[in-house]
């Protein structure tokens, strides 16, 4: 795999690679034997019950390479039995996340090539750019290359990873390391949603049933919410900001040029600070802290103190937020609730 | 009415259409009155052609999505296996000094749609190694169909972001800032890819390539069968190579009028100046006598009434 590790190390680092459940699954790790190991079973619970309460994983494996990583598995089984969408959304977005720290801390990952055929297990083609563009200095700025087809479908939709801000070459998309690691991240988060999604998860969950203490967690994962949000604000909301807020409150894990524009959108319509953090409670990837900072500095309150405005409906458009081509009216969603508003007064006059 | 339907069908009964995939695609097709007609499959060229030539369509189209079933009319049932990658270059949509505000096709704006279209093959081989079939429209623009089965599996919002890399939206230079010896920071310098798009475009301030928006990122997409004849004009929808996109404009509008013989009498409805290579310079009521195709184009696009055929 040109990565300097084992077989077993990298199963344990990365456990829901297609090469780490083939490792697995030849070293007699099926599902009913790791249901059979005791410690194994504890490990899978304590795995699946810390992504719930967000506690973080170590970075480096240090022993018991493959009953961690099995222990890994049976927890994303767990968690995909229960059915639970927010909790499976929630397990894959802290497992991808680690997937990112591991493969940017781990000394024996760093070589391009080892970065590549991890990407390559995840369906994603990746070379080192030096052999796409031969005796050019760009390989040397942007080390990997990723092919035109998965760069659109992995990259982060975001207007920083517009493909035009890439240099593209004959379908190849040059890109910096810790950019590559990011892209990574998103395939392998929807590796864990597919694994969690497998046609034989009914089966699974039967098996599961069959230890009590696995039946408890599955139990409580299926009473496991987001966390409600109570606030709302009155008055006719734009398709597209009304979308993203039914999104958020599904506990679904919006995009974050979505969580900008929202953002924007309510403080302009009069919530505080605090009511927007509660809002972005239900978000898999929660964290208070760096959303407080985020909103208040959106807020104008922290960094450059200054207050941004609510984007454009063109804008919003081009991010993909629209959820109609029709339109519904107006230049910026802000103006929406007034138009509505007014709508309604010429209409019950 | 009547004449035109018999000069359509007429060129049916002799067209030689070329369509890829054709059971797997859905086809549509514009009524006499005005109708389109959609949901409905052919086994194969010789059954669409011989259909052409029974009902003699106003126009002909066909859908970039390939589906298990294409005759079915419920979208959900349809199937979808994939998608060919359509761009439209539409003259009527670009913002030069030739093309704004034209009502009747110009060869200067068309030349400047062709140069659009040359752009756009260009950096889809350049920058994404795509090899991309440009099509006249028939009337004011080009198409470019693009069928490598590596683009059929996008969808529409990877679509949507191919556009905006097409059309170079939220470009933002400081991204090719590098900084070299000493600290000093450069924009990155090398006519490779997407950056010479960039690189040019820093000279003349386009960067764009202006195409429709809307159809390249629409994955059930009907567009306009190649070889096909266009119901605004009577033109034929022509597929070009690429030495044909070399040529002057005159010469693809030439290849592709479908009746040459014969002239026919009209009657002015709307004041006409230039059209093509022809200066009309008609008023309202005048009468002339004009070759058969630009009859039937000035006819198509309402400005004359036929009064008949010589």
């Amino acid at each position: 795999m040109s990565c300097y590790a084992t077989s077993q190390e990298l199963s344990c680092l990365f456990p829901y690679l297609e090469r780490a459940g083939e490792y697995l699954y030849a070293r007699g790790f099926t599902l009913e034997a790791a249901l059979e190991n005791d410690g194994l079973v504890e490990r899978a619970l304590e795995i699946a019950r810390g992504a719930m309460k967000g506690r973080k994983r170590p970075l480096f494996c240090a022993k018991d390479f493959e009953e961690e990583a099995a222990a890994a598995r049976l927890a994303l089984y767990i968690i995909a039995a229960s059915g639970n969408q927010y909790a499976i959304r929630r397990f894959a977005d802290r497992e991808s996340k680690l997937f990112t720290a591991r493969l940017r801390g781990v000394p024996g990952l760093q070589a391009p090539e080892c970065k590549a055929s991890i990407a390559a297990d995840l369906g994603v083609r990746a070379r080192p750019s030096r052999e796409v563009v031969k005796g050019s200095i760009l390989a040397v700025y942007f080390p990997l290359a990723v092919w035109w087809t998965h760069y659109l479908r992995y990259a982060p939709q975001e207007p920083d990873w517009a493909m035009i801000n890439r240099p593209v070459v004959k379908g190849w998309v040059l890109i910096r390391v810790d950019d590559f690691e990011r892209l990574l991240e998103e395939a392998y988060e929807r590796r864990v949603l597919a694994l969690a999604s497998r046609e034989d998860i009914g089966y699974i969950s039967g098996q599961l049933a069959k230890r009590p203490e696995v039946a408890e967690l599955l139990a409580e994962l299926r009473a496991y919410r987001p966390v409600a949000v109570k606030a709302s604000v009155p008055g006719a909301h734009p398709p597209c900001m009304q979308a993203i807020m039914d999104a958020i409150k599904r506990g679904e894990n919006t995009p974050h040029v979505a969580r900008f524009a929202i953002a924007t959108y309510l403080l302009k319509r009069g919530w505080g600070v605090d009511e927007v953090v509660d809002l972005f409670r239900s978000s898999p990837d929660f964290n208070e802290k760096i959303t407080r900072y985020q909103v208040q500095h959106i807020a104008g309150q922290v960094g450059g103190r200054k207050e941004y405005s609510v984007p454009s409906c063109e804008t919003m458009n081009s991010w993909g937020l629209c959820p109609t081509n029709l339109g519904c009216g107006v230049k910026n969603p802000i103006q929406y609730g007034r138009r509505a508003g007014a709508v309604a007064k010429e209409n019950r006059a | 009415m009547r004449y035109i339907e018999a000069l359509f069908r007429d060129y049916y009964r002799r067209a030689q259409l070329e369509v890829p995939d054709i059971e797997r695609r859905e086809f549509a097709w514009l009524t006499r009155d005005g109708a389109m007609v959609r949901h409905r499959s052919f086994k194969g060229v010789e059954e669409l052609r011989s259909f052409c030539a029974k009902e003699a369509p106003l126009g002909v189209y066909y859908s970039v999505a390939l589906y298990s079933d294409p005759g079915n009319k419920d979208m959900e049932a349809k199937g979808w296996l994939g998608a060919d990658l359509v761009f439209d270059i539409d003259g009527d949509h670009l913002d030069t000094p030739a093309c704004r505000g034209m009502e009747l096709l110009t060869l200067r704006c068309l030349e400047d749609a062709k140069e659009e279209a040359i752009k756009l093959l260009e950096a889809l081989d350049n920058e994404l190694g795509l090899a991309g079939e440009a099509v006249y429209s028939g009337h004011r623009g080009f198409h470019v169909h693009v069928r490598d089965p590596e683009v059929r599996g996008l969808d529409s919002g990877e679509r949507r972001r191919l556009v905006d890399f097409i059309t170079a939206r939220g470009l933002d230079l400081s991204k090719f800032v590098v900084r070299g010896r000493r600290g000093v920071e450069n924009l990155l310098e090398e006519a490779a890819g997407s950056l010479r798009r960039i690189m040019m475009g820093r000279e003349d301030g386009n960067y764009a390539i202006h195409i429709d928006e809307v159809v390249t990122a629409d994955v059930h997409r009907l567009i306009r069968l190649p070889r096909s004849l266009n119901n605004k004009t009577a033109f034929i929808t022509l597929p070009l190579s690429k030495s044909d996109l070399d040529k002057p404009a005159e010469e693809i509008v030439e290849r592709a009028i479908a009746f040459r013989k014969g002239s026919i009498s009209v009657t002015f409805k709307k004041p006409v100046g230039e059209v093509l290579w022809e200066k009309i310079n008609r008023g309202v009521g005048e009468e002339a006598v004009l070759p058969a195709y630009m009859a039937i184009y000035l006819y198509l696009q309402g400005y004359v009434d036929l009064n008949g055929v010589r």
